[in-house]
C-alpha cells in the first residue's frame, strides 16, 4: 500500500519548551534510513514525545528536520503531514469520528481523494491492522487492543511512508499487545516506535536509540543496545 | 461533514434500517424542523392539536421499535427548562395558567419531534445533513466536537469524582464548596488539555479547518416527497388555521 521511500534527518535538533530552564532536546541528530524500524526508548522526560512532534510538523526546528529531503516547515506541513503519520498514545484523542469507518476515512477524505478512493483505503486499512469487521462500531464498543488497532489503520490509510508511534501498547492487556505487535511487523514502512515497552522493541525494531535528558546516549542494533543491561539501567529504562 | 457523537452502537442499538431511518437525513432534518416551527406558531387557541401531534410521534416510534415510554421520557428532559422560566411567569402574573401549560405543551412536543429524529438518525447523519443545508461549519463542527466530547468529559468527571470520594470526600468535608471548585477547574484544565491533543491529531491527519464528507448523501423521490409533505402540511395548516 505504502511506498517506503522516506529517510528521516535530523540534524543537531534542539528544542526548549516554553517556561523550561533546560532543552528537551539538546542536539539530537540522527538519520532513519527508509524502511528502519526505529524504536526510541528512554526515561519520563527524555523528549520522546519533543522528538515525535517534531517528525510531523507539530513542531518546526532549524535546521529543519529533513523527510525524504523535504524540510519539515511551514510551507511544507501540510505535504509532510500527508508522508509522516502519527498514533498518538491516547486513542481517545486519536479516535474522534464517530464510527471506526469514518475515523479511518477522516485523513484521504481531508486530503481530497474521491469517495470509492477514500473506500478502497479504507477497507485496506482496516484489513491490514485485522479490523475489517469493525468498520461500522464505535470506538467507545471497541477493546483497547481493537482500539490501538484501529488508530494505527487511521494513519495507514493515508498511505504514509512513515509510521511514528506513541507508546503503542501501553494499558493493553496481553492479547491486545500481541495484536499490535502483529500489526506492526506486518507493515513495511519506516516505523519510529517512542516506547517503554523493550520486549516490544525487541519484537518489532531492528535499531533503537536512547534518549535521556533530550540526548541521544545509545544507538545501535536492537539486541546491542537492550543486551547491555548496565546502559539500560543507567539511562532509566530498564 | 461528518459529525461526532459518543457512542453509536449505545445510542442506536434499535435501529433496524426501517423506511423511516432510510430516509436521507436532510429529509428528516427539514421534516422535524418544520414541525418544531409548526408546534412554535401554532395558535393558543388550537394548542388541543399539540395532543394529536404527541400522539402521532408516538405512533411513529412505535413503528420505529421505540418504545413511547423511552421517547417520553427523554422528551421529558426539556420541560424544566421551560417550566421553571413560566412557572416565574404565572407567580409574578405576566402569564395565566393555560399560557403556562400552552407553553410546556410545546416544549414537550417539540422535544419528542427532536427525540424521534435522533434515534432514527445517526447524530452524524443529522450533522451532516444541516452542514449540507447550509449550516455554517464552525458551528456543525463545535457541536460535533461538543457531542462527542460532552461524553468524555462526564467519564471524567466521574472518575474524578470517585477519587474524591474514595479520599473521603462528601457532605462533611471542610470547604467542601471551594474543593468541587478545584475539582472543577482541574476538571476544565484537563478538557483542555484533551482538546489540544485532539485538535493536533486533526492536524497530522490533514485537517484544514473543514470536516470531510465521508457518507455523500443522496436525496431520492421518496425522501423530497417526505421532505415536502410534511413541510407543506405544517405550513398549509398553520395558514389555515390563523
Amino acid at each position: 500500500m505504502a511506498s517506503v521511500a522516506a529517510e528521516i534527518v535530523l540534524d543537531h535538533l534542539v528544542h526548549r519548551w516554553r517556561g523550561r530552564d533546560e532543552d528537551a532536546l539538546a542536539g539530537v541528530s540522527l538519520t532513519i534510513p527508509a524502511g528502519q524500524r526505529l524504536g526510541l526508548v528512554g526515561p519520563n522526560g527524555a523528549g520522546k514525545s519533543t522528538l515525535i512532534a517534531h517528525l510531523n510538523g507539530a513542531l518546526f526546528a532549524t535546521p529543519p528536520v529533513r523527510v525524504g529531503g523535504t524540510p519539515i516547515d511551514r510551507a511544507n506541513v501540510v505535504a509532510i503531514r500527508r508522508r509522516v503519520g502519527v498514533v498518538q498514545q491516547e486513542t481517545d484523542d486519536q479516535l474522534f469520528m464517530p464510527t471506526v469507518a469514518e475515523d479511518v476515512a477522516f485523513g484521504p477524505a481531508n486530503a481530497g481523494h474521491p469517495h470509492a478512493e477514500v473506500e478502497r483505503r479504507v477497507r485496506e486499512a482496516l484489513r491490514q491492522v485485522g479490523a475489517s469487521d469493525l468498520a461500522h462500531r464505535t470506538h467507545a464498543t471497541l477493546s483497547g487492543g481493537e482500539r490501538r488497532r484501529v488508530a494505527i489503520a487511521t494513519v495507514l490509510s493515508m498511505d504514509v511512508e512513515v509510521l511514528v508511534l506513541d507508546e503503542p501498547t501501553s494499558n493493553l492487556d496481553a492479547r491486545g499487545r500481541r495484536s499490535v505487535v502483529d500489526v506492526l511487523r506486518g507493515l513495511a514502512q519506516t516505523l519510529v516506535v517512542a516506547t517503554h515497552d523493550l520486549d516490544l522493541v525487541r519484537a518489532v525494531c531492528d535499531r533503537v536509540v536512547i534518549l535521556d535528558g533530550g540526548r541521544l546516549v545509545a544507538d545501535g542494533p536492537t539486541a546491542a543496545i537492550l543486551d547491555d543491561r548496565d546502559q539500560l539501567e543507567r539511562h532509566g529504562v530498564a | 461533514m461528518s459529525g461526532l457523537h459518543f457512542d453509536d452502537t449505545a445510542e442506536h442499538a434499535h435501529l433496524h434500517g426501517t423506511w423511516v431511518e432510510k430516509l436521507d437525513p436532510r429529509a428528516k432534518l427539514v421534516s422535524a424542523l418544520s414541525l418544531a416551527a409548526w408546534i412554535g406558531a401554532l395558535p393558543q387557541r388550537h394548542a388541543g392539536l399539540l395532543g394529536l401531534v404527541g400522539t402521532g410521534l408516538v405512533v411513529v416510534a412505535a413503528l420505529q421499535e421505540i418504545p413511547p415510554r423511552t421517547l417520553i421520557v427523554r422528551a421529558s428532559a426539556a420541560l424544566p427548562f421551560v417550566l421553571v422560566p413560566a412557572v416565574v411567569h404565572l407567580l409574578v402574573g405576566s402569564f395565566d395558567v393555560a399560557t403556562t401549560a400552552t407553553l410546556a405543551g410545546r416544549a414537550f412536543v417539540a422535544a419528542m419531534t427532536v427525540t424521534l429524529l435522533v434515534s432514527v438518525t445517526q447524530f452524524s447523519a443529522i450533522l451532516n445533513a444541516a452542514s449540507s443545508l447550509g449550516m455554517p461549519d464552525l458551528l456543525v463542527q463545535t457541536t460535533a466536537l461538543v457531542y462527542r466530547y460532552l461524553f468524555l468529559l462526564r467519564e471524567r468527571a466521574s472518575a474524578t469524582a470517585a477519587s474524591a470520594q474514595a479520599r473521603g470526600y462528601g457532605v462533611h468535608t471542610p470547604h467542601r464548596f471551594a474543593v468541587a471548585g478545584s475539582m472543577l477547574g482541574s476538571l476544565l484544565l484537563h478538557g483542555l488539555d484533551r482538546a489540544d491533543r485532539v485538535q493536533s491529531a486533526m492536524l497530522a491527519r490533514g485537517y484544514t479547518g473543514r470536516f470531510p464528507m465521508t457518507r455523500p448523501l443522496k436525496m431520492t423521490a421518496t425522501d423530497w416527497l417526505v421532505g415536502a409533505c410534511v413541510t407543506l402540511s405544517c405550513a398549509g395548516s398553520l395558514f389555515w388555521l390563523r
